[in-house]
């Protein structure tokens, strides 16, 4: 492993280098599927999609980074158990639930009790985060993490392909916010890896089965007419549900809906069950207790493995300093313990069907993917939703996703399978919606939730005061109604509004997302009968927040109050 | 800094915009080049009016969302509807078929808008009923501009058009 040596992270501030331009054959981008929990590499093989096994054989990967005395060491080529590192509180994982997020979210304090520190201050900065080294709390941030670990797979798949490997699709989960992607992409960079695709896992999964729907429809000589998916995938950290319609190998993606719901919340659930004052005992984070609340994790763990074939399994811990827990635990109890997480799956389903305008019965396949799709009571869900009694089966759960991203990255790379393997499009669809701070402190969307990308939408506010000479644009994304709800991607001022009365002055605000998803907001003071605005239009890049954004727009409420408002000139006729 | 990492360096961008782009007329033309057959200069200033514009159905050209499909006035709903996948296989940007210029992403917002419009049963008869009035009112081009079709989603008010082509 000679050439690991050369790769490093390169620092923050680094854009990667633009090495490669051109070459005779373009380079298949290869799939990436970091999960919370594991990962997977996939490449389009010429003829197929072929996961890559690391040197241990395995093609899925456990996500996370050892910090050691010397050099990390990520999952990938890691040969100490994860369970056993789990212990010591020199792994960090979970990454994928803590990227882009500040110190004030639910997820960011539910994350406090995993065996390694994660510290918040309340202010809307981001977490501290913490490796034990030598009994000393080391920091590290999730992008770092995030990106030896990338360095490590990208390691692995060179060796593997050998070529360099450059360009990268990588699935993300549908409830990511722009911020986050812009911290999974940095720490791509970071990694001397190129994002060529994002895309949403569920929409992955959508574009395996269009493959798959195309290859039947080839065999039977059939019509290839058009057939709705409903896929409901659940991991560790995340859930997403997506409803496609697939035809000809085209995959349209009609609704998206995700959550921050996954099988750690059921992991957490449980073992408060099993520890009531688990978060007291755990709180000061001393070295035994971090030991302890790993042989807790590990445990409660295999349990809830164990459940998904077992109506009840055995629980025998022994935590020391005179804690022990021994008990029988019944499946019945674990759905009972979980039943708000159950619920949520349930209504974040219902949520994507109605916002496809299908019924049930319109579906022709449910498919259902991820680590928690073993789980009895989440298959049991999906189906009494879908009404039926047999699930999709002709793909394997905990590699749909990352098949998909492989297939996406053969496409975007503008390769083509003399079988028309490859004859494969996914017209892909906004997770969420995207607008700016508008009457009052409303939300006003400009481009609205599952609007297909890519797409150019425009809206006209006006003042609200007399004479007002400037407007503030504070851009949101998310679908609560008032803006505090919603994710903040930036902010910018309009100028140079000429004098007139409120209502009067006409400010367009247009937004563009590309194929390659990238957000540009547009606006600017039109003057009616003039050929020329009174000053320059504006052109941002969203997101232009940074870490610790937590607070900006209290700050700028703050300052400015309502003097820099804007209004809708007319309400929208479109949903 | 962060975008310039987020840059797909290496890749070209399926359309970018010009720095040049900064009066209204350049912002307007920068869409312009997207939409060659719009007619710009004039329509630009007047379209910030309208609340939520739909590009693609601004051009004043003869082109109706059917020839954007490239199907029949009388084509059923699956006619339509294999038109649109026919036509996002080619012209999307992922596809990738087409040279550079003629994929730039703006072809298939046009494309997308026409079969958001013609698969819906009830924006499509609205929309028919207008394709209809228009070119009985004026003899000329079957540019729709000036009938009002109050709150259909494919439509909106445009009062000011109205009084310039009377």
């Amino acid at each position: 492993m000679a050439e690991q040596q050369a790769y490093t992270v390169a620092s923050d501030s680094e854009t990667t280098g633009e090495e490669k331009t051109s070459s005779a054959y373009p380079e298949i981008a290869i799939g990436i599927d970091i999960g919370t929990s594991q990962c997977s590499v996939a490449v389009w093989n010429g003829s197929q999609v072929e996961l890559l096994r690391n040197t241990r054989n395995r093609k899925l990967m456990r996500s996370y980074v050892t910090f050691k005395d010397e050099a990390p060491a990520g999952g990938v080529s890691d040969e100490l158990a994860h369970e056993y590192d789990m212990l010591s509180g020199a792994a960090i994982f979970n990454m994928k639930r803590l990227i882009g997020r500040v110190d004030t979210d639910p997820v960011v304090h539910a994350s406090k009790s995993l065996p390694f520190l994660v510290q918040t201050l309340d202010i809307g900065v981001r977490p501290f985060i913490a490796a034990l080294v030598n009994n000393m709390w080391r920091s590290t941030t999730p992008e770092e993490v995030l990106a030896i670990f990338l360095v490590e797979l990208r390691a692995m798949a060179e060796v593997k392909l050998k070529r360099p490997v450059r360009n990268v699709v990588l699935t993300i989960p549908v409830s990511f916010s722009r911020f986050q992607l812009t911290r999974i992409e940095r720490a791509c960079a970071m990694a001397g890896l190129h994002v060529l695709r994002l895309m949403s896992e569920p929409t992955a999964v959508a574009l395996l089965y269009a493959q798959q729907q195309q290859q039947s429809a080839h065999e039977n000589m059939g019509s290839g007419s058009e057939k709705i998916a409903l896929i409901f995938n659940m991991g560790a950290g995340y859930s997403d549900v997506a409803i496609t319609a697939t035809a000809g190998g085209v995959s349209q993606i009609k609704a998206l809906a995700g959550s921050t719901v996954g099988g750690e919340d059921l992991l957490q659930n449980l073992m408060h069950h099993l520890l009531p004052n688990m978060d007291d005992l755990f709180s000061s984070h001393g070295i035994e207790q971090i030991k302890r609340m790993g042989l807790l994790r590990v445990a409660t763990q295999d349990a809830i493995h164990k459940l998904s074939s077992d109506i009840s399994v055995p629980i025998d811990v022994d935590l020391g300093n005179g804690t022990k827990i021994s008990k029988v635990l019944k499946r019945t109890e674990f759905e009972e313990v979980n039943k708000e997480i159950f619920e949520k799956c349930e209504a974040l389903i219902k949520r994507c069907l109605q916002a496809a305008k299908l019924e049930a019965e319109d579906v022709h396949d449910v498919i259902i993917v991820g680590g928690c799709s073993y789980i009895p009571k989440v298959r049991k869900i999906v189906t009494s939703i879908c009404k039926r009694e047999e699930l999709y089966s002709g793909m394997n759960p905990l590699e749909a996703a990352v098949r998909g991203a492989a297939l996406e990255g053969a496409v975007a790379s503008g390769i083509s399978d003399p079988f028309g393997n490859l004859d494969l499009l996914t017209i892909q669809a906004t997770p969420l919606s995207i607008g700016i701070q508008a009457d009052g402190s409303n939300f006003v969307p400009i481009i609205h939730q599952n609007t297909t990308t890519p797409v150019r939408k425009e809206q006209i506010f006006t003042t609200v005061h007399d004479n007002q000479a400037e407007a503030l644009i504070i851009v949101y994304e998310g679908d609560e109604k008032t803006e505090e709800e919603n994710h903040l991607l930036g902010y910018f001022k309009i100028t140079g509004i000429p004098p007139a009365p409120k209502g009067v002055p006409e400010i367009n605000v247009c937004m563009d997302i590309d194929a390659s998803n990238v957000l540009r907001v547009f606006a600017g003071v039109m003057v009616r009968g003039t050929q020329y605005p009174p000053t320059p239009f504006m052109e941002v890049r969203m997101p232009t927040v940074d870490d610790g954004h937590g607070w900006s727009t209290q700050a700028l409420h703050k300052t400015y109050g309502s003097t820099l408002d804007l209004v809708t000139v007319q309400k929208k006729t479109q949903h | 800094m962060v975008q310039s990492l987020a840059l797909p360096a290496g890749t070209t961008f399926p359309f970018s915009h010009q720095s040049s782009s900064l009066s209204t007329a350049g912002f307007r033309s920068d869409r312009g080049v997207t939409f060659p057959r719009r007619n710009a200069p004039r329509a630009s200033i007047y379209a910030a009016a309208v609340a939520e514009a739909q590009p693609a159905l601004e051009r004043r050209t003869t082109a109706s969302l059917y020839d954007v499909l490239k199907v029949k006035e009388n084509a059923s709903a699956k006619e339509i509807k294999a038109a649109y996948r026919n036509l996002a296989k080619l012209y999307h940007p992922d596809a990738g078929s087409l040279p550079e210029e003629s994929s730039d992403g703006r072809h298939f917002i046009e494309i997308h808008e026409a079969y958001a419009t013609l698969s819906d049963p009830v924006s499509r008869d609205l929309y028919d009923l207008k394709l209809n009035l228009s070119s009985r009112r004026r003899g000329f081009g079957s540019s729709a501009d000036g009938i009002c079709v109050n709150g259909s989603e494919f439509y909106p008010t445009r009062r000011w058009e109205t009084d310039q082509c009377w």
